[in-house]
């Protein structure tokens, strides 16, 4: 059954739904937004994981973190800047006290944090900021584990730059434009496959290698849960039209964590979850890990 | 009242479902709005802005109530089971509640996106003291159109070129009865035919504002561009939620929209006014 619940924290007012279990086993699942939506999540996902969980004796807690959805609070100007708060784990205080309010309130003897997204990344941080402490597990839909950047950046002012500088930001203006000028040509997807063909080779002789844009603190933290013994489920979605091969990060973080670290790939639907009957293999595969880490009473 | 309780979360018991409500109070209210919010998949974008704009009228004395509809967002139901109609019972059963709330004050409906087609529905149907509406659909197949139209670009990502259905296809599956599923929502038949019955009536279907002959009562259409995302869906913003692309194009996330909300809040103040003098000299 659902509730409407309210918590404060830092003087704000947030807002969040309950969704109790008959019975259970005293482990309960709070659900983080999936990047700026509200609480329910794209196509109400969370709000229906959230009422399933709870019939399998999971009590489930969905939030408004703040300036998203209902709850109080301001959020950045501009989506970009709101990514870089959430990926330098802005958020993480704040769920970790939520973390700590619905264990006190409803008697949990530990909570897993689950999350798509950015709302994945807050549950490591959360995690990691708690240093385990309760959390009994981490459940991370289509986590990025690279790092978002404005695609234009603030014009600098030139004059004070140095020569090496200038050059380098004038190679790297010239690159944007090239890209922009292949991407609006007709031969542009044979130009692609042939790039990434060529990315395959080289990523090969780098291999075990983080890729520069790689969000270095999200990977620690994780694989210092992952050492501490706290369980994670990684899910991912594949569309059925295969995108480019990229850095195999799930398998960089779980080469060390002895199989503490499960990952479930969701084939023919989307980041969001919601298409070709992805929430309801979000679902199982969230049964069958909890089923295993924390087993219903 | 404690500040605690003027801004409340709730559920009704509204038509078999339990509809989630958030009131935002004042201790001596001037007028009540109920806050009748866009087709689902609009409200995942707009949501915090629209609470924004709760809260903005709470500041000035203006008590709000927004509330999902039913099978969608916080409240209970199937979406399967839901259309146009039984959404437009939940603004009827919404007033019915806040008739019991508002102690005489007047009651406004206030309509964003689908929002403002059902709450005029309403307030011709004769609910509500005053109407006010942000963009609303002007029929129910705009909105549904719009919705294909993710599903159309959905496709594109999913599926073959061989293997992709056109717009025609998929109403042909509705109207035989076949659910289509459109961001996560099951669509039925039901509600595509509820949407083919409904269209903003005259005059209401223009953007301006008036005043009913017979009743007196008020209503403004105002309409909101790009401008106004994330109150409104734009496609800047869309880009700007593609979450495979590391580089993030510009695209506002929070506007400081009170310049806006300043003229409206006021309208609504001037006309609960006159018609709470027009109840005394009645």
């Amino acid at each position: 059954m659902r509730d409407a619940i309210t918590l404060s924290w830092d003087g704000l007012r947030l807002h969040g739904t309950s969704h109790l279990a008959p019975s259970g086993n005293g482990v309960g699942i709070l659900f983080i937004n999936s990047g700026s939506l509200p609480r329910s999540s794209r196509g109400d996902l969370y709000a229906h994981l959230a009422d399933s969980l709870a019939e399998q004796g999971y009590s489930s807690f969905r939030f408004d973190l703040p300036g998203l959805g209902d709850s109080e609070g301001e959020i950045p100007q501009e989506f970009v800047e709101f990514y870089r708060i959430v990926q330098e784990a802005a958020y993480a205080g704040c769920v970790a006290a939520i973390a700590r309010e619905l264990r006190r309130t409803y008697g949990l003897k530990g909570i897993v944090l689950a999350g798509i997204c950015g709302g994945a990344q807050t549950s490591v941080f959360a995690a990691a900021k708690e240093h385990g402490a309760g959390v009994a597990g981490l459940v991370l839909l289509d986590m990025p584990f690279f790092l978002y950047r404005s695609s234009n950046p603030p014009a600098r002012k030139r004059a004070g730059l140095s020569l090496r500088k200038r050059v380098l930001a004038g190679i790297s203006g010239a690159k944007v434009k090239m890209r922009d000028w292949v991407l609006s040509q007709k031969w542009e997807p044979v130009a692609t496959k042939a790039y990434y063909r060529l990315k395959k080779v080289t990523s090969r002789t780098k291999a075990g290698v983080l890729p520069p844009n790689s969000n270095q603190v999200l990977i620690k933290a994780l694989s210092g849960l992952l050492d501490q013994g706290i369980p994670a489920l990684m899910v991912t979605a594949h569309p059925p039209i295969p995108e480019p091969q990229t850095f195999d990060y799930i398998g960089y973080v779980g080469a060390r964590a002895g199989g503490r670290l499960q990952h479930a790939k969701i084939r023919g639907t989307t980041h969001s979850f919601v298409e070709n009957g992805g929430a309801e293999a979000v679902l199982e595969a969230v049964k069958t890990w909890l089923a295993t880490v924390a087993p219903a009473a | 009242m404690a500040k605690s309780e003027l801004e409340k979360g709730r559920y009704l018991d509204l038509g078999g479902e339990r509809v989630y409500t958030l009131s935002f109070g004042v201790e001596a209210p001037i007028a009540w709005v109920l806050l009748c919010g866009p087709f689902p998949t609009d409200r995942l974008y707009s949501l915090a802005a629209w609470v924004k704009w709760a809260r903005f009228l709470a500041s000035r004395d203006v008590a709000a109530v927004r509330f999902d509809y039913g099978g969608t967002g916080e409240s209970t139901g199937r979406f399967p089971d839901m259309d146009f109609d039984r959404w437009r019972r939940d603004i009827d059963g919404m007033c019915d509640w806040l008739a019991g709330q508002t102690n005489g004050r007047p009651l406004f409906l206030h309509g964003l996106g689908m929002g403002g087609l059902l709450a005029e529905k309403a307030f011709a149907a004769g609910r509500g003291d005053g109407l006010l509406m942000w963009s609303p659909a002007l029929n129910g197949l705009e909105i549904l159109k719009q919705g294909l139209m993710i599903r159309l670009s959905m496709d594109m990502l999913l599926c073959r070129a061989a293997d992709r259905k056109s717009a025609n296809d998929y109403i042909q599956d509705l109207k035989s009865g076949r659910p289509v599923q459109i961001d996560g929502y099951p669509w039925s038949g039901a509600l595509w035919t509820s949407g083919e019955r409904l269209s903003l009536d005259q005059p209401y279907a223009s953007p301006g504002e008036g005043v009913e002959k017979e009743t007196g009562r008020p209503w403004r259409h105002a309409v909101l561009d790009d401008r106004m995302s994330p109150l409104v869906k734009s496609q800047s913003m869309l880009r700007a939620m593609n979450p495979r692309a590391a580089l993030v194009p510009s695209a506002p996330l929070n506007r400081d929209f009170r310049g806006f909300f300043e003229p409206h809040a006021a309208w609504i103040l001037e006309n609960a006014r006159e018609l709470s003098n027009a109840k005394r000299h009645a």
